[in-house]
């Protein structure tokens, strides 16, 4: 008994140590990648309400005198940007919304039928997602003219869309994947429809999926610059390239601006991604079938 | 009168072909229960005639009129789901509706069918919640009054009982045969468990491979088992099978055991015509041998005993005899030893025999 315990104490302690320090590596690491991502947007938030003159002080202040002069510029000399928030949000509202719906149909092809067409499809699906956007944008230019669609929000919604949904669909097509077939059958034989089957079945366990491709799509929506420099002028203009003629003005770069227009653009989509998080985190699966 | 004709079923998978071209019929009312091990086609059989699964040869017959081409729906049936398949999202109130719901029946109405099978099913109290807040037996129910909800032709059951423990399960199988006779609806019910099919079933069919082994009441599967397959899968435990030869020697028949054991026969004990020159099977079941001698003739057979199993009121016997093992069950009045010599008595008329090649029942 004694033997036995002199055996196993010092390798309990020496364990118990080991444990420790693996808890303190990984407390400080997490730490570091808080800080290391959170860093730029504290300090662009931070900045945006600072006098000018403080913005690039160094050491920084960490305490100061809040100022909305910023926030007042940005809505007395560069009146387009908030207009084109509006469009902004059009255009990711409606790309998330298309993507996602089509998304939702097509993983649920992928998931649930198997023939040679679908096969070769996925391959294809994945490979046009390897060409640099603007191969793929340049050619489109004359095609947008010719239906007149430049500068509409239309072109932006379905541009996005498109461009997400190869990779939604298999993001969709996986948390599918996960939902029993058995329930789809159970439905089958309580007299649903496979479209009924679809939204009051499956699409309600894949709510995860959905907020996934949804948080994507709207993200990257939201931020695109490419595109919207190219096929919008005006009418459709989106904020990103507002925040980009901030930063070119002949001028200089007006700074405490540009931290106040990219902090208001930081808003909508934290909010969304707060939103969407409920969903991520539930596991809605379980307890519907046993094993 | 007939429910349901299943005619000359074919199943293939690609190349692979599943279920041999079986044919039976369900009685209207009937409860028949496909039984057979692992992998011999029970569920695709289920699923065929529930028409989750493509009829790939043969015809399915409802009241008489073809029904191949129909969904589940239009064929009105309902199904029990091995894994339950109960909605995860929904509550049990809006699990056992849906299909109300899909046939847009009135809510009023929804709301009474819904309670009236819970009350049937003792499940009323728990119609708020979702299936994750359930005991396995309480999921059971659901989706036993998921499939009652809409009173259907037919109910089909996927070995609705396997992931139960052995206690619910014993209460369940009750339940559901209470249920049958309240409901009579006609019923179709899978089961790798000869137990539950013998309990509930009016009707056995035991498959094999993917072909019919037999067909019959749970009587004529115990008592006149068809061939060694189903002797051997019905009845717990097992049935003894020792291969013998049978020779007659002044008049008397005498079974010889392979290891040079004998099992001497009263006089006037008939045995059916036996084939490759008596070289055949001879089948007894355990319950069916006693340590004391019965009144009447009985047929005798000495060895040693190997191991005992008591199971409470009864003991499992275990004998060494000429190279073979049999098993008997008796009643354990703790007269048995491991090593004490043994003689077990049976009934002639308890006495199956096979043909030793083909495996089927002689006489
Ligand atoms: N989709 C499929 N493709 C190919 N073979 C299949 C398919 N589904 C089933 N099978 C085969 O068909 C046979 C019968 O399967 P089935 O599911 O009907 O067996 P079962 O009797 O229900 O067995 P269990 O008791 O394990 O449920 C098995 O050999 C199985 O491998
Ligand atoms: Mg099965």
């Amino acid at each position: 008994m004694t033997d036995a315990a002199s055996i196993v104490l010092p390798n309990m302690a020496a364990r118990r140590v080991a444990g420790t320090v693996r808890a303190i590596v990984r407390t400080l690491l997490f730490v570091l990648i808080i800080v290391w991502s959170a860093f730029p947007i504290l300090y662009v938030v931070l900045s945006s309400f600072k006098q000018q003159k403080e913005i690039f002080k160094y050491p920084p202040d960490i305490i100061f005198t809040p100022t909305f002069e910023h926030y007042m510029a940005l809505a007395t000399k560069w009146t387009g940007f908030f207009p084109t928030m509006a469009n902004s949000l059009i255009v990711a509202v409606g790309a998330t919304l298309l993507a996602c719906a089509a998304s939702i149909l097509s993983g649920f092809v992928y998931s649930r039928y198997a023939n040679r067409f679908l096969a070769g499809s996925v391959l294809y699906l994945i490979a046009i997602r390897l060409l640099p956007p603007i191969v793929v944008t340049l050619p489109l230019f004359p095609v947008v003219d010719a239906l007149k669609l430049s500068d509409t929000h239309i072109v932006l919604i379905v541009l996005y869309a498109t461009f997400w949904v190869s990779l939604c669909t298999m993001i969709m097509k996986t948390f599918i994947d996960k939902i029993p077939r058995t329930l789809d059958e159970a439905a089958v034989v309580d007299g649903a429809t496979t479209m009924q089957t679809l939204f009051r079945v499956i699409m309600p366990l894949a709510l995860q999926g959905v907020a996934a491709c949804a948080i994507f799509v709207f993200v990257f929506s939201w931020n695109e610059y490419l595109f919207a420099l190219i096929f919008t002028t005006q009418h459709a203009k989106t904020a990103p390239l507002i925040i980009s003629e901030v930063m070119d003005a002949v001028s200089g770069t007006n700074w405490g601006v540009l931290f106040a227009g990219v902090t208001v653009q930081l808003l909508p989509v934290t909010l969304l991604v707060m939103l969407a998080q409920r969903f991520l985190i539930a596991g809605l699966t379980a307890g519907s079938v046993k094993g | 009168m007939v429910a349901i004709n299943i005619d000359r079923f074919v199943k293939r998978y690609g190349a692979l072909e599943v279920v041999h071209d079986i044919s039976f019929d369900i009685e209207e009312g009937e409860f028949l229960v496909l039984v057979g091990p692992s992998g011999c086609g029970k569920s695709t059989i289920l699923r065929m005639v529930a028409g989750l699964e493509e009829i790939s040869g043969g015809e399915l017959r409802m009241q008489g009129v073809r029904v191949n081409e129909l969904s589940p729906k239009e064929r009105q049936v309902a199904m029990v789901f091995q894994d339950y398949a109960l909605y995860p999202h929904m509550s049990v109130e809006q699990n056992i509706g849906f299909s109300l719901e899909l046939a847009r029946v009135p809510k009023a109405e929804r709301e009474a069918q819904v309670k009236r099978v819970a009350d049937i099913l003792q499940i009323g109290h728990l119609l708020e919640r979702r299936p994750r807040e359930l005991s396995g037996g309480q999921r059971q129910r659901v989706a036993i009054g998921r499939a009652m909800v809409r009173k259907p032709q037919l109910f089909l059951f996927d070995e609705p009982l396997s992931n139960l423990d052995a206690k619910l399960r014993a209460e369940m199988r009750g339940q559901i045969k209470r249920l049958h006779q309240t409901l009579k609806t006609t019923s179709m019910y899978v089961t790798h468990d000869q137990l539950e099919a013998m309990t509930l079933a009016d009707r056995i069919i035991c498959l094999f491979d993917g072909h019919i082994a037999q067909m019959g009441t749970p009587h004529d599967l115990f008592d006149r088992p068809a061939n060694v397959f189903v002797a051997e899968f019905i009845g717990s435990p097992t049935m003894n099978i020792v291969p013998i030869t049978a020779s007659k020697a002044e008049g008397r028949t005498v079974l010889t055991l392979a290891g040079g054991g004998e099992v001497s026969l009263p006089d006037g004990t008939a045995l059916p015509s036996l084939t490759n020159d008596g070289n055949v099977l001879a089948g007894i079941r355990p319950e069916h041998l006693s340590d004391t001698p019965t009144p009447g003739a009985t047929a005798r057979i000495e060895g040693v005993i190997d191991m005992l199993e008591p199971l409470g009121s009864d003991i499992l016997v275990t004998m060494q005899v000429g190279g073979a093992t049999l098993t008997a069950r008796c009643t354990d009045k703790g007269q048995f030893q491991a090593g004490q010599n043994l003689t077990l008595h049976f009934d002639p008329a308890r006495l199956h025999l096979f043909d030793s090649k083909t495996q089927m029942r002689l006489g």
